[in-house]
This record gives C-alpha cells, sequence and structure tokens, in this order.
C-alpha cells in the first residue's frame, strides 16, 4: 500500500468514533473483530489449501473461553482474547489431527459437524440465554470519555487489538512458518525432503487458523457483552466461507472487504426489505464465484473481466479433456 | 427388556432416513469425489413438493388436514395421495440432483474438488433460503403411506413395533435392493463401477463420463427425497428438517468408509441405535446434545481406523485434494 492510501486507512478508522452513530461505531467494531477472523480463513484456505466451513464455531469457542475466563479465572478482560485464542487454537489442533490423517474434505466435514454442534453445546453450558460479562467495560477516566460512550472505548480496544494480531500475523506469514505452509500445501513430498515436518506443521497451522478465530470470539465479547449460542450458528460459518471463497482466500489483507460485506449485507437488505435472502445471496455468491474462478481467485477473475481482458488459463483449463468421446 | 426394544424399535425409522441420505452421499462421493453437503437440503425441497402436493387450497380441506401454506407455491389444487404425493417427489428430487449435476458440478470440472464443495455449499444455502421464502408459513405435513394409527402396530416382549416402521424399512429396503441390481446387472450399473473404479479408464473406453454421473446423482437424490418423504410423517417438512439428518448420514457415511454403501447403511443404524440408546440411557444425554456425542464418536473413530469400517484406498485417494 502507498503512503497515501495508509494515511486515508488511518483516517478513516480515527473518524469513525468521532462522527458515526453508537449503533454505526458497534457495526465498525464487528468488522474489526471478523477481519481477525478472516485473516483465520486466509491461513487456513489460502496458505494450507483446507477448507473450513464452520469457522464461526471456532469463534464461538473462543468467546465461550473468554467468558468462563474472567466469570471462572477472574481474569481481566484485557487479556481474555488471548486465553480464546489459546483455546480455539487448541481445539482446532484436537480436530486437525485425526481429520489430517485422510486429507482434503475430512476437516471440512469435522468443521461442519463441529458448527452444527457448538450452539447446542453452548446452550447447554450457559443456558439459552447465555452469560454477560463486560457490563463493567467502561471507558477510564484518562480517555476523557463519559461512561455513556463506552462503544467509543471498545472500539478502540478491538481496534487496536485487531491491528496487534493481523500485524502479528502478516509476520510469522511473511516468515518462516509462513512460507512452510505453502511448501506443505504445494510440495509436501519436496518440503518433507527439505526437513520440514508435514503434519506438524499442518496442525500448528490449523490451530493458528482457529486461534485467530478464537481470538476475534475474544474481541468480539467486548463489543456486545453477551456469549451465547445462538450467535455462533452454522449459517454464520457458511457466510464467512462464503465470503471467504468470494474475495479469494490468496492475500490477507482481503479479510477487509469480507468483513465489510458480513456486517453490512444484512443492513444494507433489511433497508430494502430483503432480509430473508441473505442465504440466497451468499449461496448465488458461491455459485457464480466457483464457476467463474474454478479453483482460482473469483475477485482476481472479476478484476480482469473488467478491464477487458481475455479469460485466465486458470479456469478454462478445468473444463473437461478434449476426448472424443464414444456410445457405451 | 421391553424398554430396549422399544428404543430399538424406534431408532429404525430414524435409521432409515440416516440411511437414505449416508447412501446417496456415498454414490455421489464414489462416482465424483465429491461430498454432497447438500443432499439434505435437496430432500427437503422434495419433501416440500412432496406436501406442495399434499396440500389443499384454503379454505376448502377438512380441519386437521394437510394445510395449504400463503406463499406463491402454496397448493396445487386437489390433494394427491400419500404415495403419489411421495413418487412425485421422487421425481422431483431426481431432476434436481441431474440438474444440479449438469449445470452446477459438472462445468466445475474434476481437477480440484475445492471449487466442487464451494459450489454445493452454494446450493445449500440457496435451497435453505427459498425454502424459507418460497413455503413460508409454518411446518408442512405430508401424512404416511402405511397405516400409522395408535393401534396400527404388532406388541413384541411389550414393545411397539409399528407398521409404518416396518413399511418404511421393507420400502428402503427394496430400493436399496433394486439399485444394488441395477449396479450389478445393467449397462448403466457397469458404467457406473467402471467410472468408480478408474475414471480416466472409463472415459478413454468411450464411457459417457458426464451422463453416467448425472444419472448417479440424479438417482443419489431419489433416494434422498425417499428417505424424506417417508419419514416427513414424523419429521414434518420445515426449511431445517434435514440439518441434524445430515450430520448423522455424513458421520455414518464417513464411519462405513465413503467408498462403500453398505458401510453406509451399517453406519446409519449404528448412529440411530446410539442416538435411540444415549438418549434413553445416559441421563445427562438428551435428544439435543447426541449430536455432540456422535461428533466425539466420530473423531474417536476417525483416529482409531482413518478409513472407516468398511474403508478402502478409494476412501483416501478420492478425499485427496
Amino acid at each position: 500500500m502507498t503512503r497515501a492510501w495508509q494515511a486515508a486507512a488511518i483516517a478513516v478508522v480515527l473518524l469513525v468514533p468521532a462522527f458515526g452513530s453508537p449503533v454505526f461505531v458497534l457495526h465498525a467494531t464487528e468488522i474489526f473483530v471478523f477481519m481477525v477472523a478472516f485473516a483465520g480463513l486466509h491461513v487456513l484456505t489460502g496458505r494450507l489449501g483446507l477448507i473450513s466451513i464452520g469457522h464461526g464455531a471456532f469463534m464461538g469457542i473462543g468467546a465461550l473461553a473468554s467468558a468462563h475466563a474472567v466469570l471462572d479465572l477472574g481474569l481481566p478482560y484485557l487479556v481474555t482474547p488471548l486465553a480464546s485464542a489459546i483455546a480455539a487454537a487448541a481445539f482446532g489442533a484436537l480436530i486437525a489431527v485425526p481429520s489430517l490423517r485422510l486429507p482434503g474434505a475430512y476437516l471440512a466435514l469435522l468443521t461442519v459437524a463441529m458448527a452444527m454442534a457448538l450452539p447446542i453445546l453452548m446452550i447447554r453450558i450457559d443456558g439459552p440465554l447465555g452469560v454477560r460479562i463486560g457490563e463493567d467495560l467502561l471507558p477510564p477516566t484518562w480517555t476523557g470519555l463519559d461512561e455513556y460512550q463506552e462503544e467509543i472505548w471498545q472500539y478502540g480496544l478491538v481496534v487496536v487489538g485487531a491491528a496487534m494480531v493481523l500485524g502479528l500475523a502478516s509476520l510469522i506469514l511473511n516468515g518462516r512458518f509462513g512460507r512452510s505452509l505453502i511448501a506443505v500445501r504445494d510440495e509436501p513430498i519436496a518440503a518433507a525432503a527439505f526437513g520440514i515436518n508435514v503434519a506438524r506443521t499442518q496442525v500448528l497451522g490449523v490451530a493458528f487458523a482457529c486461534g485467530l478465530a478464537g481470538f476475534a470470539g475474544g474481541l468480539l465479547v467486548f463489543a456486545t457483552p453477551y456469549v451465547a449460542g445462538d450467535r455462533y450458528t452454522f449459517e454464520l460459518s457458511l457466510f464467512m466461507y462464503a465470503l471467504t471463497i468470494g474475495f479469494g482466500a490468496q492475500r490477507l489483507w482481503m479479510s477487509i472487504p469480507a468483513a465489510l460485506v458480513l456486517i453490512m449485507l444484512p443492513q444494507l437488505l433489511i433497508r430494502f426489505g430483503w432480509a430473508p435472502y441473505q442465504s440466497v445471496v451468499y449461496g448465488l455468491l458461491l455459485l457464480v464465484a466457483t464457476r467463474l474462478a474454478g479453483s482460482g481467485e473469483f475477485v482476481e477473475v472479476l478484476r480482469r473481466r473488467l478491464k477487458g481482458a481475455s479469460r485466465p488459463t486458470s479456469g478454462s483449463d478445468l473444463t473437461e479433456p478434449d476426448i472424443v468421446l464414444l456410445e457405451v | 427388556m421391553s424398554l430396549f426394544l422399544q428404543r430399538v424399535f424406534d431408532a429404525m425409522s430414524n435409521g432409515a432416513v440416516y440411511a437414505s441420505i449416508a447412501v446417496a452421499l456415498t454414490m455421489v462421493f464414489r462416482a465424483s469425489g465429491v461430498l454432497n453437503l447438500a443432499q439434505g437440503e435437496m430432500a427437503m425441497m422434495s419433501a416440500y413438493v412432496a406436501a406442495l402436493l399434499r396440500s389443499h387450497p384454503p379454505g376448502t380441506g377438512p380441519p386437521g388436514r394437510p394445510f395449504a401454506g400463503s406463499g406463491l407455491f402454496g397448493h396445487l389444487g386437489t390433494p394427491w395421495p400419500v404415495w403419489a404425493a411421495i413418487l412425485g417427489s421422487v421425481v422431483f428430487g431426481a431432476a434436481l440432483g441431474a440438474l444440479v449435476q449438469r449445470y452446477v458440478v459438472r462445468p466445475l470440472g474434476d481437477q480440484d474438488p475445492l471449487p466442487a464443495i464451494g459450489a454445493i455449499v452454494g446450493i445449500y444455502l440457496l435451497f435453505r433460503g427459498l425454502a424459507g421464502k418460497l413455503w413460508s408459513g409454518g411446518v408442512r405435513i405430508v401424512g404416511s403411506p402405511f397405516p400409522s394409527g395408535a393401534e396400527d402396530r404388532f406388541d413384541i416382549l411389550g414393545a411397539r413395533l409399528r407398521f409404518e416402521t416396518i413399511g418404511i424399512l421393507v420400502t428402503l429396503g427394496a430400493v436399496l435392493g433394486a439399485l444394488t441390481l441395477v449396479q450389478r446387472r445393467t449397462k448403466i450399473g457397469l458404467a457406473f463401477r467402471a467410472l468408480v473404479s478408474n475414471p480416466e479408464g472409463a472415459r478413454l473406453v468411450g464411457i459417457r463420463v458426464g451422463s453416467v454421473l448425472m444419472v448417479g446423482w440424479a438417482i443419489a437424490a431419489a433416494l434422498g427425497a425417499l428417505g424424506g418423504g417417508l419419514v416427513a410423517n414424523t419429521l414434518n417438512v420445515r426449511p431445517d428438517m434435514m440439518a441434524r439428518v445430515l450430520v448423522f448420514s455424513l458421520a455414518a457415511a464417513i464411519l462405513g468408509g465413503l467408498g462403500n454403501p453398505l458401510g453406509a447403511l451399517v453406519g446409519a443404524f449404528t448412529f440411530a441405535l446410539l442416538e435411540s440408546l444415549l438418549i434413553g440411557y445416559v441421563s445427562f444425554i438428551s435428544s439435543d446434545i447426541a449430536l455432540v456425542y456422535t461428533l466425539g464418536i466420530l473423531v474417536l473413530a476417525l483416529t482409531i481406523r482413518p478409513g472407516g469400517i468398511f474403508g478402502t484406498s478409494l476412501t483416501v485417494d478420492r478425499s485427496r485434494a
């Protein structure tokens, strides 16, 4: 990004609490939360070539861990996202170990099962209404905010937390570990020959991805102070998956538009009275994205189409081979 | 003893619907290497068609009979008999399966299963959203094609075996038997088996891979529709009627080793029995939480036997992304 873009981004981040209504600030906070979660999907899909259709469930595990770290262990709020990340990463590793023994679709399957089971489990643990925490997450006096402006303080906390984690994730992904993830995805045998422990790298990668989702779940507790099973539904996981496919998982910064759409689309649909069509929209997005781009990048294909360039080869070489077919 | 027997009997009709979806998943997976996560939603759409064929125009039916919804697709004039409605839904299901294969999955090619999974999740969301919208207005009722009154049952050692359960099991058994015969004895069955064992080779000897796959998907979807239609009496027709079924069926198909319809069948009844017995005998397991334990059992089973009970090397090959 150029310097001008960076300045513009920082200006937008600072202007939101200054001029936005409390509801708008809340949505902006949620957008930052989901950026972290989508970064996790970037690791899983873009770097490891795996798919998770249950990423919302890992956020739920993070939120649950956060709530119980505060309620049962008495940890201070500000460190709870770390507890969330650790819990979700542990769960991710737990799911990854058996499923990666059979590659490909199995992780997706187990995450589907998790995404369906988790809301039930959360309701079982904490009751249908969940638990309320974070009610005393009020701005300290040095900020100059009064106690009714808590959403601005929470926004600030989430932005700082998200920025720190995304920066850290970017460093890790550009470093040795990030490159070994790509090596394991593309050439597992060559990677092993170069001394990379393939299985361990994959499990660590999944744990890292799930840890990011868990951290996001912990951050979400700052924004809305209750943790309940009905927030981390299977639909949420499916929508996140759809956006990962739609926006392409190959670049970390794509988690920004993905998070924007995830939070703002329902608001937009409600405004036009089309709220029940949300899953239809995501369904169509998936169908169009996979049709146009195959395993390639949907956004990339769209960009080229809009510029009038020819179709990329990655889409066309996926069609059926030119073999003359005879009658059975 | 009678309580135990009762729980086993109760598990049977659940087992039948799990089995129909699990076998459908296995067929599709064997042929095209794609796990059709929308299999349950396709069956749900078919069940809605059965309900649609059964429903009266508003204000004409006797009270307590299948009712019409308020949506555009609320009713179609005179209600059909139950068996005809289920047959209609099976035909609809087959057409849906063929269309999804032809226009959604086939254009994506078979090099890489990830786009296909994406498209299938897209279908899942699309059907879920459409069903909620098109047929808004509460649950729909199809009714049972078998005698299903309170007295239609055998009493065996104090347990009640309902005629409906027997009817569902016999129908499913007959259909699966017929499918096995089709696979073993007919030309298209031979083509299907050739395709399963060696897709490249099948293409080279001139089998129309696309058409065979389309037929495979159609049969699988019809099977799912049959399962959905048969249990619609106990499950009721709702947009989320298949959510739970899908998890158990996936678990069953994986436990059975994904490449193996017999394994899927065994897996389906295993999970149905486990569900019924866990809920019945373990006090802290209620029907909602049984799903969680199913997941636990699945993870455990995959850890011990990654290929499932009846798994083959095909399972591993086909699932390689």
